[in-house]
Formats: C-alpha cells, sequence, structure tokens
C-alpha cells in the first residue's frame, strides 16, 4: 500500500509539475510575445515620431516663406492703396483736367421751371 | 604589482569621475543663468510686431493721412568685416541721395518776389556741387562714428528710409547692415490741411509721437500699441512648428474720421494762396465752420509746412494760427457787442446815436475809421458805417458787467474746446482790470485778443439762433469694426432766436449798404462784417500795419457755412473792404456753388 501511495504520490507530483512547467512555458512563450510586440511597437513608433517630427521641423521652412510672402503682400497691398490714393488727390486731378482742358465754370443756371418739365417738351 | 596598478586606475577614474562632475557642476548650477539666456536667444526669436498708427480721413472717408512702408537700417557690429570707412564710402551717396530728394522749396509771402540773389546760374551750380560734396563727407563722418561706437552691437543708420533708397543698399550685401520694417506718415493730398492733422516725430526713446493738431491731440487714440512675438527657432533661424509660440498680436491704433470736407479745404486752399500774393500779406488764415453743429468744413493758413519734411521749417508754422495765434479783431467784433446790446435790451436796431463828432472817453478821443460822421444814424446804420463812435455807445449802454458777461457767455477768454493740440484761450483781462477806456475800445474791436476760432464760434451763435455751438474737427473714432460718434455740442443759448434774427438783418444790412456791396454774388444774401484793426507793436499802435478781415455766414434763410478770411499786413491795400472781403466772396460764391444752393431771388 505504502509503495501505491508512493507511486502515486509520485505520479501526482510528476503530473503539477508538468502542469507547472507547462504553465511557466505557457508564460515565458506569452511573455516573449509581448516583449517582442513592445520592442516592435516601440520601434515603429519611435520612427513614426522621427518621421513626423523631421516633417513637421522641415515645415518651419515653409512657414518662414509663407511669413514672408505674407509681408510682401501686405507691403505691396498699402503701396496699391497709397497710390490710388494719390491718383485720386484733388490737386492732381485738378491739374490734369487743366491740362485736358477743363475750365471753371464762370456762371451756373439753376433751373427751376414752375411749369413740369414735361410740359416744356414742346417748347425744345 | 597588479594589485597596486588596479588601485592607481581606481583612483585615476575617481579623479577623472570627481573633474567630471566638478565641471557639470559649474556648467549646471554656477553658469546656469548666463547660459539660459544664451540658448533662449539662439532658440528663441523674440520680436516686436509693430502696430500700424491709424489714419486721419476727410468727410468723404478719402485719406488725408495714411501709412507706407519705410525701412530702418543699422549695423549688427559684431558682424561687421569691412573697414567702417568703406562701409560708409557706399553708404554716404545713397543717404545724400535721399537727403536731396527730401528738400523742400520753402515759400515765403509778403515779401518783394525779385529778391532772389544776383549769382549766376554757374556760380549757382558750383555753390551746390561744394555742398553737396561738404555734406557727402559729413555722412561719411557719421556713419564712421557710429560703426565705431565702443561697447555697443548695434548702431542705426537710418530711420524711415523709403522703398526706393532700402533696395539699393539691400544690393550691396553689405555684412553687418541690416533692416527692419517700420512705418511712415503718407499724405496722399500732399499737404493740404497742414495746420489741422499735425505731424508725427519722434518723443525721447525715438518712438513715434504725435504734434499739433489731430495727430497731437488725439496721439494716444492713433498709436496703438505694438504685438510680441516669441517663438522657437532652428539653427537656421527657422520656426519650429511643435516648439513653444507666444504670440500677444499687436492692437493696432485708431482712426479718425474727420468733418473736414475735402473738396472745401481744397478751394480755401486756393483760393488763400492766390490772395496772399495778390494782396502781398506776410500771413493768412481762411475758417469755415458748420453754424448749425461746429463741425470744422475747412480751415487753411499761410505760412504753412509739409508734414514730410517738417523738420526743415520754422517751428512757428506748426502751430495752427486759427487756434493759436490771438488777434485783435477790430470792426468784426462789432457783431458781438451789437448783438450783446440788442438782447440786453439797452438798444433796438432804430435806436439812434447822436454820433455827431469824436467822443471823449477818459481823456482819450475816439474817432471814426475815416473821420466821417453821421449825426443821427441808427444802430443798423452804426454797423453800416462801421461807427466807432456808436459802438461805443453801445458799450456805454450794455455797461461794464453786462458787456463782459456777453463777451464771456460768446465764449472768448477761455479755449473753444477744439480737438487741436494747440488751442490757446486769447486774451480777456479779469474784470477788476477794466478800465472806461477798455470797455470803450472793445466794443469796436480793440484792446482785446481773440483767436479766429473763438470769434467765427461767436458769429456762428448768431447764424444758428443764438445757439452757441462747440467747434469740432473729428466727428468718429474707429477701431476696427467698434465706431465711436463724436455729437455735435450746444454749450448755451447766448443770445434769444429773435436776437439772433434781428442781428442777421442788420449784417446783411452792413453788406448791402457797405464798401463790400459790389462783391455779393447776385442773388444771395449774405450776413457779413468787414474789419481793419490796428496791430499793437511795443506798446502802440502801427498806423501802417493792420489785420484785414472779414466775417459772415450765408446763406442767410438758411445758413450753411460761417467763415472768417483774415490777412496779416497786406500791402496792395490796408482795408479788409479791399483785400478780405473780395476773397470771403470769392471763396462764398464757389461754396454756393458747391452745395447747390440757388440764388434766393432770380
Amino acid at each position: 500500500m505504502t509503495e501505491r501511495f508512493k507511486d502515486i504520490n509520485i505520479a501526482k507530483s510528476k503530473e503539477i509539475i508538468n502542469r507547472r512547467k507547462t504553465k511557466v512555458s505557457h508564460f515565458v512563450f506569452t511573455s516573449k510575445l509581448a516583449l517582442s510586440f513592445l520592442f516592435i511597437s516601440i520601434i515603429i513608433l519611435s520612427l513614426a515620431q522621427l518621421f513626423i517630427v523631421n516633417k513637421l521641423a522641415t515645415e518651419g521652412e515653409r512657414i518662414k516663406q509663407n511669413e514672408l510672402l505674407t509681408k510682401k503682400l501686405s507691403e505691396e497691398n498699402i503701396n496699391l492703396q497709397n497710390n490710388l490714393q494719390t491718383l485720386g488727390s484733388l490737386s492732381r486731378i485738378s491739374k490734369l483736367a487743366e491740362s485736358q482742358g477743363f475750365v471753371k465754370i464762370e456762371k451756373v443756371e439753376y433751373f427751376n421751371p414752375s411749369v413740369s418739365i414735361a410740359a416744356l417738351k414742346d417748347s425744345f | 604589482m597588479s594589485g597596486t596598478r588596479i588601485s592607481l586606475l581606481l583612483i585615476l577614474f575617481i579623479l577623472l569621475f570627481l573633474a567630471v562632475i566638478g565641471r557639470l557642476f559649474y556648467w549646471q548650477i554656477v553658469e546656469h543663468d548666463r547660459l539660459a539666456v544664451l540658448a533662449e536667444n539662439q532658440h528663441f526669436s523674440a520680436m516686436e510686431i509693430p502696430a500700424k498708427r491709424g489714419e486721419i480721413k476727410a468727410s468723404d472717408g478719402s485719406a488725408l493721412v495714411t501709412n507706407k512702408t519705410a525701412y530702418l537700417i543699422y549695423a549688427a557690429l559684431p558682424e561687421i568685416e569691412e573697414e567702417p570707412k568703406v562701409i560708409a564710402g557706399k553708404l554716404a551717396p545713397i543717404f545724400l541721395d535721399y537727403e536731396k530728394s527730401q528738400k523742400v522749396v520753402i515759400e515765403k509771402f509778403g515779401e518783394d518776389e525779385e529778391s532772389s540773389s544776383s549769382a549766376s546760374i554757374e556760380e549757382k551750380e558750383e555753390d551746390r556741387e561744394k555742398e553737396e560734396k561738404d555734406r557727402k563727407k559729413e555722412i561719411e563722418e557719421e556713419i564712421v562714428g557710429r560703426l565705431n561706437q565702443p561697447g555697443v552691437v548695434w548702431v542705426l543708420l537710418k530711420k524711415k528710409l523709403p522703398k526706393e533708397y532700402f533696395e539699393k543698399i539691400a544690393a550691396l550685401n553689405i555684412k553687418g547692415v541690416g533692416w527692419e520694417i517700420e512705418q511712415d506718415r503718407f499724405y496722399p493730398e500732399a499737404s493740404m490741411a497742414a495746420h489741422l492733422t499735425g505731424f508725427v516725430g519722434s518723443d525721447s526713446r525715438g518712438l513715434d509721437k504725435g504734434y499739433f493738431g489731430l495727430e497731437g491731440f488725439y496721439d494716444g487714440y492713433l498709436k496703438g500699441r505694438a504685438g510680441r512675438l516669441n517663438q522657437e527657432i532652428d539653427a537656421l533661424g527657422r520656426p519650429i512648428l511643435v516648439g513653444v509660440r507666444k504670440a500677444v498680436p499687436p492692437e493696432d491704433g485708431q482712426s479718425l474720421h474727420t468733418t473736414i470736407d475735402r473738396s472745401i479745404q481744397y478751394l480755401v486752399e486756393k483760393y488763400l494762396k492766390e490772395g496772399m500774393r495778390k494782396y502781398r500779406a506776410k500771413a493768412g488764415s481762411v475758417l469755415v465752420m458748420e453754424p448749425k453743429t461746429g463741425a470744422i468744413l475747412a480751415s487753411a493758413s499761410y505760412p504753412g509746412y509739409d508734414q514730410n519734411h517738417w523738420s526743415q521749417y520754422d517751428k512757428d508754422r506748426y502751430r495752427n494760427p486759427v487756434a493759436a495765434d490771438t488777434y485783435e479783431p477790430g470792426s468784426t467784433f462789432k457783431t458781438v457787442v451789437m448783438a450783446a446790446g440788442l438782447d440786453a435790451g439797452v438798444i433796438k436796431p432804430e435806436t439812434v446815436c447822436e454820433c455827431s463828432g469824436p467822443r471823449e472817453v477818459s481823456g482819450y478821443k475816439i474817432t471814426t475809421w475815416n473821420n466821417k460822421y453821421y449825426p443821427n444814424s441808427t444802430m443798423k446804420e452804426v454797423l453800416q458805417h462801421s461807427d466807432n463812435v456808436g459802438m461805443v455807445m453801445v458799450g456805454d449802454s450794455l455797461g461794464k458787467e453786462k458787456f463782459l458777461s456777453y463777451i464771456r457767455n460768446f465764449g472768448f477768454g477761455k479755449p473753444t474746446g477744439v480737438d487741436l493740440e494747440e488751442e490757446t484761450s486769447g486774451i480777456l483781462r479779469e474784470d477788476e482790470e477794466w478800465r472806461p477806456i477798455d470797455l470803450a475800445t472793445s466794443s469796436f474791436g480793440q484792446g482785446l485778443a481773440v483767436t479766429p476760432i473763438q470769434l467765427v464760434r461767436a458769429v456762428g451763435a448768431i447764424a444758428n439762433g443764438g445757439k452757441l455751438m462747440q467747434p469740432f474737427i473729428v466727428k468718429k473714432i474707429v477701431s476696427g469694426d467698434r465706431e465711436v460718434e463724436i455729437k455735435p455740442k450746444e454749450t448755451g443759448q447766448v443770445i434769444k432766436p429773435e436776437t439772433a434774427a434781428a442781428m442777421t438783418e442788420m449784417m446783411v444790412a452792413a453788406v448791402e449798404g457797405g464798401e463790400a456791396r459790389r462783391m455779393i454774388p447776385k442773388g444771395y444774401r449774405v450776413a457779413g462784417k468787414t474789419g481793419t484793426a490796428q496791430i499793437p507793436v511795443e506798446g502802440h499802435y502801427d498806423p501802417k500795419k493792420t489785420i484785414a478781415s472779414f466775417i459772415g455766414f450765408g446763406p442767410v434763410e438758411d445758413p450753411r457755412f460761417v467763415m472768417l478770411v483774415k490777412l496779416d499786413e497786406p500791402q496792395s491795400s490796408q482795408w479788409g473792404s479791399e483785400t478780405a472781403a473780395p476773397l470771403f466772396f470769392d471763396i462764398a460764391k464757389e461754396l454756393f456753388t458747391y452745395f447747390g444752393i440757388p440764388p434766393s431771388a432770380q
């Protein structure tokens, strides 16, 4: 009997040990998988970050160019507005009118008929 | 043996380790602040974003004063590679060209036009060349001096340089010479309304500041507030998008929308300039105001100045004479005294004055301007003849207290409140200082000093049914999409509407029955009064020098304008009726056409 119990105990122990071994190897396998996954993810994300940061960093050059272009257009806008105002200045228009032969009105006639324009039609 | 070597090696490593720790301690703790600043300077750019100065616009929305791009040229001394003399040699011709382009011919009035020097053209050319050569040398020395300044890293070489000159400097590509964009004022109508707008100069810190006129009065509104941009940059100075960025946007200055009518301003300046030449006056002013609101439609004075080149003119020219200079108004003041007498009930238009000869007051003899006397004149005739003796009677009838009370109510002796930086209050002595002779002379406009704008405002009250309005120039202040409107302000009913109506008719009669009757545009009724005031010089009146003036408003039925024309020391004739009056009516005729006012009697 004792021998048999011994055998059973040994078998049971071996079974427990085997089960533990399976669990450990399963755990080891799962851990290895997780670690590999983590490692690969880190590599991928690092590469992605490197790529994105590099892309964004070079965008700085485009921003600078855009800023310069904005400044240039703004300056041009101001110049054009000022040119427009100068073209519309009264002293310029007055000189231009004189050079084109326009003369000052000496006498102004105010048209204020006592009858309607339609009634006056026949007199024209 | 090997044990000793290992120990020695260990000690060496420990010593090296301690040295590294010590050095790290030095850089990270001891030098921390200095290095942090250097790092920030290297990795951060701090940029001031200038605020745009506000514009000044005429009543039709067109700009009288706006902004244009200009350039500030500087030298970063640590980056300079060439010799200062070489750099000066390259920059000086460009700066000299710019200076030459800025020189103005300053017009003078009242002098003989043929007073130019008798030098030949060749001599003048030689002088000019020599002057330019000397000036170029001066500019070079100035640049060299600045580039050789010890202990500085940045020096200013030129401010407010226009684009065409900046491009020439940029093309030279001088290492260490850089530029910043800044703003300068731009005047599309050239020097129009210079006395009203004022100009922009620099304050003690070198920042833009407005002086005189609207630029001075509204400087706080116009200048705005600069913004700031701090951003992280890379080694090449390009912004890093993912880096730190702090921006404070600039607050642009507020714009002023004025009551100045561009067309009226233009024709007033044109006619005044022609009048100054025709009558050979030393100085002159014209002020046009809307009597119902107090809005200033136009104000011109000569000699004037160009706001772009203000530093080349005498400082006396900067002040607007219509608000800053006082003068004895002479007979134009009779309108105010007569209105006071009518309103107080001490006289009526039909009241008769003996006026048969000179009147004696405190030992002084008061005479008429032409030594002609009209016995038994009505008040209407006293004004028509501009009779000083008759006016003394009006003053006496009022008495000192009532006289001074009315004068003060009409706004004399204190500023009108017009929005011009340089306004003064005029000279009106304290009541206790008035003697009988002062009352007598003031009744016909001598012995007291007023500003043109005070007189226009007072006569404007007569045109406006007795209501005194505060003169103003800015009607709206605009900032982005926000607007603040400035409404006309009535400061009091100084005379009754009936008095104003009666006074208006007397002034119409004064024009139609006086020296100026031939000048009235046909079919129009204009109320007015001429004035020829002697100028006090060192305690007495100079018999040869006068201020000729005319004040009036029209059309009488519905006054659209009240205007004062004032000419200082006209040489062609002393008299207001022969100088200021014709000029007034020339402008008035244009105003009737401009406003589309038909004649009342066809």
